[in-house]
């Protein structure tokens, strides 16, 4: 049984420069799109549900584009397909932005479920903001988190981005300040990162972006983070109290998800899958599924465990995979074995490890071969 | 058909003055080709020449012509390279024929490379039809450059045709002129064997093939061959043509261009430039073979795995065979491990030499700055030749040190003197001599450093003339010169297969040129990794790789994971093609850097 449902809600009221998600500005299309995912979900569950009568989802994640975008009413028509695979314990998180959440809407969500909210609010620099193309102003931002706040929801959670050219460390140290003041359970934090095909990989260029500078704020983040009482759980994840985001922490423990809507990605005993190609395709058939060409979960499986302080559980790899993890890859281990921890039958990787994550993985991709 | 209706004839011309593109027309006009077979540069059959547009190796087509006096012709059309590197191709074409159409651009007029295949067909006798191609150009001048050609090469061009490979127009003209002003072949079909090999493929079924040109006798299936130079004998099994598809025939007889195949799976027994003869009944002479040429630049060549040395090997003599002018010998570096020194024509020999291994060969290679070879005098009084700096004697046992100078022939219009003397100028050239060629463009003739001329100086030459420039060149000699090895270390290691011989001059500049390139073009690594220049025991430049700090910090959920590892997967690809030399991991493309790196900065 899949015990994860992604969805992915691909409308934005503004595109920011710096984003490669599938996302579009027709607003008008949401209706059209709910019929669609409506579609979908019925017919990926309705068997689930005659094998397992009364089944329920650990986690359901709404992702985006901006979830918040939608009004009054197309929430709760979302909501409501999801609402049957809900239960206490189902850890339901929804992703929004400052300047799309009132009290009735965070109030419906509160009614149908939802006990998680992840706020796009990247930075406390007005300027920037600006510069990303972001919606928002620092206002809104500090007040989307006390009104979620009144409205119940305990466990909340904040994009911090850095790394901006030109950012210095003294902003960023301003930045967090402001985002600790915030005072809440999570934060995820991330560089910024020139993708293919976005605006802002057309206005600068990787030399525009300091390396050595980002490595350093990225330390300065993870120390003044600890030292407030975070925990670096994972690469770009870091909370309080282990207030962890569980959704993500099945993802990367090689687990499965169900991913429903244009632009989600989901993945099952097949592998790893997208829907159509355009939007106009995914509303024609929201069934179609595309698995990825080339797989490799044995390798996917470490991508995402060696993000987590858990890291893989070698033996669960062996099993699953056919294969003896420390014959296959004891050269990687070596090469980097400052980097990494072992510790009741789990391999991680130490602070040192997880920022060069990267050049680690293709080492693993090459003892693959 | 009867000898006296054989026509044997190349095109020749300067690189883009349309000589593939007439070949094509030429196919199409004597139906050789149907025309949903037909695609431009059809006897450019490597994937390689397709994508650059350039013909790196002859071919040879057998064509029927109809002509207008109702006979029907034989043509053997053999297409050959335009480029300077080549010209050892052209030369093996140009013996196979009786004429040749040289084919010259209306609006860019004689070029450097137009006069050097010029001589060359000279010298093999050849009779010359000239064709001006591009009329229908607005910037074609027929007349201004008929003159230019009769001035520069003393070809009567009064009746050359006027045409337009591309759309075809006169090309009928240009068959019709093949026919009646290009001799027939004179061989005798019952002397003795006489046949010219003027190339050779391989292939897995058929076994070495042989391209040939019969000069006299007659070849048939059965018959039993004698390479005169090797000695070896072989039992005919297949002969044929190409129209320009493979066709088998019972025998090819003098006066035909066409191919033998003989079972012969031992490719060292068939040298380019030897005759065919028959067992029973030899010549008693071989042919005039070809002047060997010389390899003017050295580099290594190395499988990224060592494990392939020998499949390198095997694929270097496969394509010598097709290449006669690639020459090959084991050499060992301490940081490649083991490979072949390797002797080119030119850079884009040895580019090309190294492209079609790769492909061809599915090998993964890494090759070391190109050299050329110095003559050291040591104080013992002994000379050796070095064509690898590596190999360079400890200067305290080197009198001096002589290096090859070429004379380069530079045509260049009127407005570029300047800059292009000041080019000749920055690689240690020495001026001879500047004359008008008419009212527009001047020769300029310098005699220049070999090792300068291959590194930069043609994309030099066409960046700072706007393409308008054009050059050719000849070994002239033996120079003394104050040259030093230059030494690159990383991480405090010489690694030998970095090392460069420089004029002392331009030393300093060049060991900081290095350095900065290869610290843009090495990764950072988990240590910091410095990179030197050295002169003997001093240190002339020196930068540091920083060690590497972080990658990528995203984020990463279930939407990324594909396209995630899309990008670690084409990392894995580049990261193949580096080389381990001791601790540090180097990309192929830095021991090529001294090619890459500008000395002005």
């Amino acid at each position: 049984m899949i015990p994860s449902a992604y969805i992915h809600v691909p409308f934005c009221s503004s595109i920011c420069s710096y984003c490669a998600f599938a996302k579009n500005g027709r607003l008008d299309r949401i209706d059209a799109w709910l019929d669609a995912l409506e579609s979908e979900i019925r017919q990926t569950m309705s068997p689930v549900l005659q094998k397992h009568p009364g089944f329920r989802f650990e986690t359901i994640y709404i992702g985006g584009g901006t979830p918040s975008v939608l009004d009054l009413e197309q929430t709760r028509r979302l909501l409501s397909l999801l609402s049957p695979f809900a239960y206490e314990k189902t850890e339901w998180t929804i992703e929004a932005n400052p300047e799309s959440v009132d009290r009735d809407k965070a109030m419906t969500w509160r009614e149908f479920g939802v006990n998680r909210v992840s706020i796009g609010i990247e930075t406390f620099n007005a300027d920037r903001l600006v510069e990303l193309g972001r919606a928002h102003t620092i206002n809104q931002s500090r007040r989307v988190i006390v009104l979620l706040k009144e409205c119940g929801f305990t466990r909340l959670c904040a994009d911090l981005m850095y790394g901006f050219p030109g950012e210095t460390l003294e902003e960023l140290n301003a930045d967090i300040d402001r985002f600790l003041e915030l005072d809440i359970s999570h934060l995820s934090i991330y560089s910024l990162i020139l993708e293919e095909g976005t605006r802002l990989a057309r206005q600068i260029s990787e030399d525009d972006l300091d390396e050595d500078l980002t490595a350093s704020m990225y330390e300065t983040i993870e120390a003044r983070l600890k030292e407030a009482g975070y925990e670096h759980y994972e690469i770009s994840s870091y909370a309080r109290n282990a207030d962890y985001g569980r959704h993500n922490a099945l993802i990367w423990d090689d687990g499965q998800y169900y991913g429903f809507g244009w632009g989600a990605c989901g993945r099952d005993d097949r592998g790893l899958y997208e829907h159509a190609k355009t939007f106009a395709q995914y509303l024609n058939d929201p069934m179609a599924k595309i698995y990825e060409e080339e797989q490799n979960p044995a390798f996917d499986a470490l991508m995402t465990g060696l993000r987590t302080k858990w890291g893989v559980d070698v033996q669960a790899w062996n099993d699953r995979y056919k294969d003896d993890f420390y014959s296959r890859f004891g050269v990687v281990l070596k090469k980097w074995n400052r980097r990494f921890v072992q510790k009741n039958g789990r391999l991680a990787l130490n602070e040192d490890g997880m920022e060069v994550l990267d050049s680690i993985l293709v080492d693993f991709l090459m003892a693959q071969e | 058909m009867d000898q006296s209706h054989v026509r044997n004839f190349s095109i020749i011309a300067h690189i883009d003055h349309g000589k593939s593109t007439l070949a094509d027309r030429i196919l199409e006009l004597t139906d050789s080709v149907e025309k949903r077979e037909m695609k431009a540069q059809i006897l450019d059959s490597m994937d390689l020449e397709r994508e650059r547009g350039i013909t790196i190796k002859l071919n040879a087509v057998e064509l029927v012509y109809h002509a207008k006096d109702g006979q029907d012709y034989l043509f053997h059309l053999i297409d050959t390279p335009g480029h300077v590197d080549f010209s050892y191709e052209v030369s093996r074409s140009l013996a196979a024929c009786e004429g040749a159409i040289l084919v010259v651009d209306a609006a860019q007029g004689v070029q450097a490379q137009t006069m050097a295949n010029v001589y060359l067909a000279l010298e093999n006798d050849l009779e010359i039809l000239p064709v001006l191609n591009k009329v229908d150009l607005p910037s074609a001048q027929p007349d201004v450059v008929k003159a230019e050609i009769e001035n520069l090469i003393g070809l009567d061009c009064s009746e050359a045709v006027e045409i337009s490979a591309k759309s075809g127009l006169n090309v009928d003209q240009v068959l019709e002129e093949i026919v009646h002003k290009l001799p027939a072949p004179s061989g005798d079909v019952t002397k003795p064997l006489q046949a010219l090999v003027f190339d050779s493929v391989y292939d897995a079924y058929k076994g070495v093939i042989a391209w040939v040109s019969i000069k006299n006798g007659e070849l048939k299936v059965g018959d039993t061959i004698r390479l005169m130079q090797s000695g070896a004998e072989y039992l005919v099994t297949e002969v044929g043509v190409r129209t320009p598809k493979i066709l088998n025939k019972e025998k090819l007889v003098a006066g035909d261009v066409g191919w033998v195949a003989a079972a012969i799976k031992d490719i060292k027994t068939v040298r380019v430039g030897d005759t065919i003869t028959l067992a029973d009944a030899p010549a008693s002479e071989p042919l005039a073979g070809y002047k060997e040429m010389q390899p003017m630049v050295y580099a290594g060549l190395y499988p990224v795995d060592n494990a392939r040395y020998d499949d390198l090997k095997e694929a270097l003599e496969k394509l010598q065979l097709n290449d006669a002018s690639l020459q090959f010998e084991p050499e060992t570096s301490q940081a490649l491990g083991f490979g072949f020194r390797c002797g080119f024509l030119g850079l884009l020999h040895m580019d090309v030499v190294e492209e079609r291994l790769e492909r061809e060969y599915n090998l993964n290679l890494i090759a070391t700055s190109p050299s050329v070879i110095y003559q050291v005098h040591k104080t013992d009084g002994t000379v050796v030749d070095i064509d690898n700096p590596a190999a360079l004697p400890p200067m305290q046992n080197i009198d001096w040190i002589e290096e090859p100078y070429v004379r380069a022939e530079i045509l260049v219009p009127k407005e570029y003197v300047g800059t292009m003397m000041d080019l000749c100028q920055k690689k240690r050239g020495e001026y001879i001599d500047l004359q008008m060629i008419d009212d527009t463009r001047m020769e300029l003739i310098y005699e220049m450093p070999l090792s300068e001329v291959i590194f930069d100086f043609f994309d030099r030459m066409k960046s700072s003339t706007k393409g308008y420039a054009s050059f050719d060149y000849q070994f002239s000699g033996y120079r003394r010169s104050a040259l030093q090895k230059l030494d690159i270390l990383l991480n405090g290691q010489p690694v030998d297969a970095l090392s460069i011989i420089v004029h002392k001059d331009f030393a300093y500049n060049r060991g900081n040129a290095m350095t900065i390139k290869l610290k843009d073009l090495i990764p950072r690594q988990q240590f910091e990794i410095p990179v030197q220049a050295a002169i003997g025991s001093k240190i002339i430049a020196r930068t540091n790789i920083k060690a590497l700090r972080k990658n990528v910090l995203a984020k990463c959920y279930g939407g990324d994971i594909s396209r995630k590892k899309k990008l670690l997967e084409k990392q894995k690809e580049g990261k193949k093609r580096m080389k381990m030399v001791g601790s540090v991991e180097i990309p192929q493309e830095a021991f090529m850097a001294v090619l890459s790196m500008d000395d002005d900065k």
